[in-house]
């Protein structure tokens, strides 16, 4: 299973989004990527975009306002 | 999150609101109830997320009228809420409270400024004071652009009222009568509310 992490700590909406559907887009052998975040409306529009493309995602507390998402690609 | 963090931090601030509140219930008696509303307001909007900025960027970068959909359910409430407020008042003695200003080219060069100010600083002015409270140090910058934008905007805007094409302020019920132009508004909000369904559809 092929792994990219992805840092978008400090980046506001939409740019987090944005850079998630880049690299999967860019980065097509990939099976999971990790995507770092501290914003909870950038995290919230990833679930709604994995959501409506049908990927499986997880979320971890990494410390107070920081969310880890893993987005699994099936 | 960790739980136990918060609770010294919740009794705090729950004492510094009500602090307040009684300090400003001395200096004038309904003052406690307007802090208490912005405080809950400010909540909701947390909560929320509720971001225009996101509101307008979605439908063009990613085609996503979800946030546009929320502030319109917004500007339905608070156009109601502001009904009844002006309804009774009109009732009682003529004048109408309210924003209620002239629009002309003005408005428009105004409004197309603060949507692209708003989109590159990443939260509108409601949304910069979300992200100030969550801890973005990057939105006191953006909050001291706004504080700035806003006393020039204000020292600046009798020129731009008079140097542009402006038309007298336009209030609806005075032209249609209360019942008419309340079905009209609600009438164009829900057709642009259901209107972003067959956009959406259009992929």
């Amino acid at each position: 299973m092929a792994k990219e992490r992805l840092d978008v700590l400090g980046e506001v909406c939409p740019i987090p989004l944005l850079m998630t559907q880049g690299v999967l887009a860019k980065l097509k052998n990939i099976d999971v990527l990790i995507v770092e975040t501290d914003s909870n409306q950038a995290a919230r529009n990833i679930f709604n975009w994995c959501e409506s493309c049908g990927f499986k995602f997880e979320i971890d507390d990494l410390e107070n306002g920081i969310w880890e998402i893993t987005i699994k690609k099936e | 999150m960790r739980k136990s963090s918060q609770i010294l931090s919740i009794i705090l601030i729950l004492l510094i609101i009500s602090g307040v509140a009684l300090g400003a219930y001395f200096y004038q008696k309904n003052l406690p109830l307007l802090w208490v509303f912005g405080i809950a307001i400010g909540f909701v909007f947390y909560r929320s997320g509720i971001c225009f900025s996101t509101a307008f960027s979605d439908i063009v970068i990613f085609r996503n009228f979800r946030m546009f959909r929320t502030s319109l359910i917004l500007l339905l409430v608070s156009f109601l809420g502001f009904n009844i407020v002006q309804l009774y008042s009109n009732i009682s003695n003529g004048s109408i409270p309210g924003y209620i200003f002239p629009v002309g080219l003005h408005t428009a060069i105004g409004g197309i400024l603060f949507g692209m100010g708003m989109v590159l600083a990443g939260a509108c002015v409601c949304g910069t004071l979300q992200k100030l409270s969550e801890g973005f140090l990057l939105f006191w910058f953006v909050l001291s652009g706004v504080v700035i934008g806003s006393l020039l905007g204000a020292y600046h805007y009798p020129w731009w009222e008079v140097s542009y094409l402006s038309w007298e302020p336009v209030f609806l019920p005075n032209i249609f009568g209360w019942r008419v132009s309340w079905l009209l508004t609600v009438i164009i909000l829900v057709g642009v509310f259901g209107g972003t369904f067959l956009l959406e559809r259009r992929k």
